[in-house]
């Protein structure tokens, strides 16, 4: 029996049937599907909240005892400038009281801008971030002994952290000049000033580091 | 007809249509009862009248099945062939045997057991199809499915299944109505014969005879075809009913030739669990057959595609209907079981926030009583590690400076010129030169200068001082002066630069060899590796 031999007149109830179970018995489905889904992505929300919720209530405690135990250092560390933002002008000032005191020939300094750092040894980081800015001295000594004094003297005088990355020192003649206004020698040295402070965009935590600097 | 007898019947309403030469008969099975038939003569009267009944009735199926004189049987045999050539070979023989072949059909029996054992086929054909056509053309107008169309002596076959026959042949002897005497020859269960033969009016005393005449001259006609065995006598079945069964059972007597089994028809319908196929005195077995069928309708047998199509295009509806029927249920079912899981999450959720909302106040409370911080307790404490860690890494050329001043003490005749310092995690990079020769590190031990951990490293230019032109002297000094620097802790590897004479064949060499006081300077150039975190030969 060809197509053009069915009489569609008798295949027409069971069709119009056909057409409107499968749409009432599918929207049905559909439709519940649908809540059903909405219902699941709510609950699985709820679920997430509560999990957060406990697990942060749990820790309650230990978040106690974290704050009583760090958050004095921290304060401390702030006010070192050693957390939080850089102290420039305690630095310059610094500098400055240093080289009278160790009578050095000549100082001089220029401060890059500062960036966040990756540091180049083993660190977690996670909201805090390490920012680091550049300084390069330019001394003139009057004896070796006067830049290890130099670093000495800041690193126990000036507000923040700082770490010399490199140092280049060249004996200025072969015959030493007595006078103490005089440079013998000529070190130029630079120096990495570290501040930790909260990121401006958080990134996911980073285990232990060690990326070129 | 006059009794409402009930049988049992897989599908609730079938109608069985018994056509014969002179007319039809309607037997209608509903709801497991049998109706009263309906008898409708072959003229225009009874054409109308049947008409008339399929306007008024429900559109149920309807079985046909002949009954005919004109329905012929030929047995014959062909090659044995398969798919389009067994059907161009069917279709030639058909054409060949009968002149109308409009219902034709071909029953196989098994193979020829010599030659080229061709397939035994018995055709069979309705030679005047046009018994058939008023009939047909009142279901078809009125749009009646025809289920198919069906021989009686094929229907019978089903019959002899059911019969339990120990003989090999077997000669079904049936009356029919309109008076008919329909004798079907069974080979093996193979259909091999049947005629339908009109009774003459008789008194019914004589009719018993005139039946075992016309069974004689049948065992005859077999005889003369070949069909029975001399050795076996033909077993004939004699399927009756009131005063003529037992007038048979007196005068039927068993010969070298035939075998008598009587059966009453309302027996054999009890042990076929067929009930009301009997009426009065009545002989007939028009209802035996009707019923059959209904009970247990093989695939059409005569029907063309278009006669039947009606009937499929029902069964598509009924099919629709069903699957329309499935889907509602299951969508309905599956919606229900959705909304029912979607209620129960709902519940759920609503615990969950309650809960959710006790954690959370009993945790802002906690916290209210903490002071205000910058950050959660762990991120304070991190903040507080990454200061700590930065101070571990702090460097400055205090250590390598100190380290290298122990070696000016033990050597006062290397004087400084300069020094180059640099602290990181790899002292190979940005040093500006790459080692040139081995690294000694303590007594006769070297090591590859790629240490990991962190480092300090610094490059030394220096003078010997005094220097008289003993290079020999200068050498063993610098090598000396660094061996003792690569015994000083924390010391990694001492790397010789430069030399006050390079006597490497490598190098290029020369100088002035005429006087001591042009000789030059003891120049040499130290590279100096201190490690300050981690361990030797780990990463």
């Amino acid at each position: 029996m060809n197509l053009a031999e069915v009489d569609w007149l008798v295949l027409r109830q069971p069709l119009i049937l056909l057409v409107f179970a499968v749409v009432i018995g599918g929207a049905f489905a559909g439709g519940a599907y649908y809540y059903a889904s909405g219902v699941e992505r709510e609950h699985l929300n709820e679920s997430r909240r509560l999990t957060t919720a406990r697990a942060r209530y749990l820790t309650l405690d230990d978040e106690k005892r974290l704050i009583q135990e760090y958050y004095p250092q921290y304060e401390e560390l702030t006010k070192q400038g050693r957390i939080g933002e850089e102290q420039r002008l305690n630095w310059v000032e610094t500098l400055r009281e240093v080289a009278a005191k160790i009578k050095l020939p000549s100082l001089s300094y220029e401060i890059g801008a500062q960036q966040e750092y990756e540091p180049d040894f083993p660190i977690d980081t996670g909201r805090f971030g390490v920012y680091a800015s550049e300084m390069v001295l330019n001394i003139g000594l009057f004896h070796e002994e006067d830049l290890p004094r130099l670093f000495a003297e800041l690193e126990r005088e000036a507000a923040g952290s700082f770490s010399v990355a490199n140092c280049r020192i060249q004996l200025m003649s072969d015959a030493f000049q007595s006078n103490p206004t005089k440079s013998n020698l000529d070190a130029q040295c630079k120096l990495r000033w570290y501040v930790v402070k909260v990121k401006a965009t958080p990134d996911r935590p980073r285990r232990r580091s060690r990326r070129a600097g | 007809m006059t009794s409402s007898p009930t049988s049992r019947f897989r599908i609730a309403k079938r109608r069985v249509l018994l056509l014969s030469s002179t007319g039809a008969t309607l037997h209608a099975f509903s709801r497991g009862r049998v109706e009263e038939p309906l008898r409708f003569t072959g003229d225009e009267a009874g054409v109308g009248g049947f008409a008339e009944y399929l306007r008024l009735s429900e559109p149920d199926p309807v079985y046909l099945l002949v009954d005919v004189v004109e329905e012929d049987f030929r047995l014959d045999s062909v090659p044995h062939v398969f798919g389009r050539d067994r059907a161009a070979v069917l279709e030639n023989k058909q054409a060949r045997l009968f002149r109308d072949s409009r219902y034709t059909q071909a029953i196989f029996q098994g193979r020829e057991t010599e030659g080229r054992k061709d397939d035994k086929v018995l055709f069979t054909s309705i030679i005047r199809p046009e018994l058939l056509d008023p009939w047909l053309a009142q279901l078809d107008r009125l749009k009646v499915p025809i289920a198919g169309i069906y021989s009686l002596p094929v229907v019978s076959g089903q019959l002899i299944k059911r019969i339990p026959i120990s003989s090999k042949n077997a000669l079904l002897v049936t009356l029919q109505g309109r008076g008919a005497l329909r004798q079907t020859f069974f080979d093996e269960g193979h259909l091999k014969v049947s005629r339908l033969a009109s009774l003459p009016r008789l008194e019914a005393s004589r009719m018993a005879s005139y039946v075992l005449q016309e069974i004689e001259r049948v065992r005859r006609y077999l005889n003369s075809l070949r069909l029975l065995n001399s050795a076996e006598p033909l077993q004939v079945y004699l399927l009756l009913h009131g005063t003529l069964l037992q007038d048979l059972e007196r005068q039927a007597k068993d010969t070298v030739t035939t075998n008598f089994q009587l059966t009453e028809i309302g027996s054999l319908g009890e042990k076929l669990k067929l009930t009301g196929l009997t009426s009065g005195d009545l002989p007939y077995a028009d209802r035996l057959f009707a019923s059959l069928l209904a009970l247990d309708a093989p695939a059409n047998f005569y029907a063309s595609a278009r006669e039947t199509r009606y009937h499929t295009l029902n069964k598509a509806g009924s099919l629709m209907k069903a699957v329309g029927a499935l889907s509602l249920a299951g969508g309905v079912g599956w919606g229900i079981f959705e909304f029912a899981h979607g209620f129960d999450k709902q519940l759920e959720m609503s615990t969950l926030g309650k809960q959710a909302s006790f954690y959370e106040d009993r945790y802002s409370r906690g916290r209210g009583r903490l002071p205000k911080l910058p950050a959660d307790g762990n991120a304070i404490k991190q903040a507080v590690e990454m200061v700590r860690t930065i101070e571990a890494y702090r460097e400055t050329p205090l250590a390598l400076l100190v380290a290298l001043s122990r070696g000016l003490d033990e050597f006062p005749e290397m004087k400084l010129r300069g020094l180059q310092w640099e602290s990181g995690a790899n002292p190979s990079e940005g040093a500006g030169r790459r080692p040139e020769r081995s690294v000694r590190r303590g007594r006769g031990r070297t090591t590859k200068e790629k240490p990991e951990g962190y480092f300090q490293a610094a490059n030394v230019q220096g003078r010997l001082e005094p220097f008289d032109g003993n290079f020999r002297l200068a050498l063993e000094r610098v090598n000396r002066f660094a061996a003792l620097l690569g015994e000083v802790e924390g010391i990694e590897t001492v790397t010789v630069l430069k030399r006050p004479l390079e006597v490497s064949s490598r190098e290029r060499l020369s100088g002035v060899a005429s006087s001591t006081s042009e000789s030059g300077e003891a120049l040499f150039e130290l590279r100096l590796v201190l490690r300050t975190h981690g361990e030797p030969g780990r990463s």
